[in-house]
């Protein structure tokens, strides 16, 4: 899976279609698929029970399982159901483009994602990082960031960085404010500063994650980097 | 004058004093906002590593640190 991939990514896509998408939804998509799914992935402790997926690779990814969510087939679904209860095409466009974008991004793993679904429940997947959430999130953070997926992050955080201007509070005023009809809403209980700050979170929890897990994987605990395609050897992928 | 003699009614400390300086400057400077509450944030992550990819955490300290204690500086200045 990729991590704060999925929170540069809609600044990149931002840039590159302006108006015709909305950070919102567009965020609210690239991280959707894993909201639901990765508490029960990593399984929870309830009152002494553990509540935990039986076979957390297929659970998240696969069919029968959640893994219908991380499918363009999807996206497409959500953004008809959006468009059909609000009506509002830019909401319903960014949301499913988010949906998808996330789907085509966890391919990079050796788990990867149904593209094909329902036509095919094989995974698509280019291996060039160790799926290893069925080790417990804290592993799982140590594998991802000592691999390769560590330089995808940290090319979704250059894209970010490149489309610096929809960062700008005066990009915000002008291009994203007036698309924004749940942001409108928002308005109504928050100051404009507040309003920026839900724009501008994704990047900034990104970045602060990003820091988190290296100093966490690296500086706190000792865990090898290994760059090599598959990587990090010292886990156990799902393959 | 009469501000100052209003505001020391008012119980707000000298208008010189380093904790309005310091508030001003926090008002003032959002660049600096956003990179203390991050910072904030990733202290508690670090202390706590389960909170490590919490967004709820995320959200509220940046919108507590960036939005709304700024608000309130601003109006009690």
């Amino acid at each position: 899976m990729s991590w704060t991939a999925h929170d540069f990514e809609p600044y990149a896509l931002q840039k590159h279609l302006g108006g015709r998408v909305t950070m919102l939804p567009l965020y609210i998509g690239s991280l959707g698929p894993d909201m639901f799914t990765k508490w029960y992935v990593y399984g929870i402790s309830l009152f002494g029970v553990e509540i935990k997926a039986d076979d957390p690779a297929l659970f998240h990814r696969g069919w029968p399982g959640a893994g219908f969510t991380h499918t363009p087939l999807f996206a497409i679904v959500v953004a008809l159901l959006v468009y059909a209860v609000s009506r509002h095409g830019v909401w319903a466009f960014s949301l499913g483009l988010g949906l998808f974008a996330h789907a085509v991004t966890d391919i990079l793993d050796t788990n990867g994602t149904m593209l094909l679904f329902p036509f095919s429940t094989d995974r698509v997947s280019l291996g060039a990082w160790a799926y290893a959430a069925e080790e417990g999130k804290h592993l799982d953070g140590f594998a991802y960031y000592s691999s390769l997926g560590l330089v995808a992050d940290l090319a979704a955080l250059v894209l970010a960085l490149v489309s610096w201007r929809v960062l700008q509070r005066a990009y915000f005023e002008q291009h994203v404010l007036p698309n924004d009809p749940v942001m409108k809403l928002a308005g109504r209980v928050l100051p404009p500063s507040g309003l920026l700050v839900i724009y501008r979170f994704g990047f900034v929890f990104g970045v602060t994650r990003l820091l988190g897990w290296l100093v966490f994987a690296h500086v706190i605990h000792t865990n090898a980097f290994d760059f090599s395609w598959g990587g990090p050897s010292w886990v156990t992928p799902f393959r | 004058m009469a501000r100052e003699t209003e505001e020391h009614a008012a119980g707000l400390p000298p208008r010189r004093s380093l904790r309005r300086r310091l508030a001003r400057w926090y008002v003032e400077a959002e660049a600096a906002r956003y990179v203390l509450s991050a910072s904030v944030v990733l202290a508690a992550m670090l202390l706590i590593p389960d909170l490590l990819n919490n967004m709820l955490l995320t959200a509220a300290l940046l919108l507590a640190g960036v939005a709304l204690l700024p608000e309130y500086l601003r109006k009690h200045l």
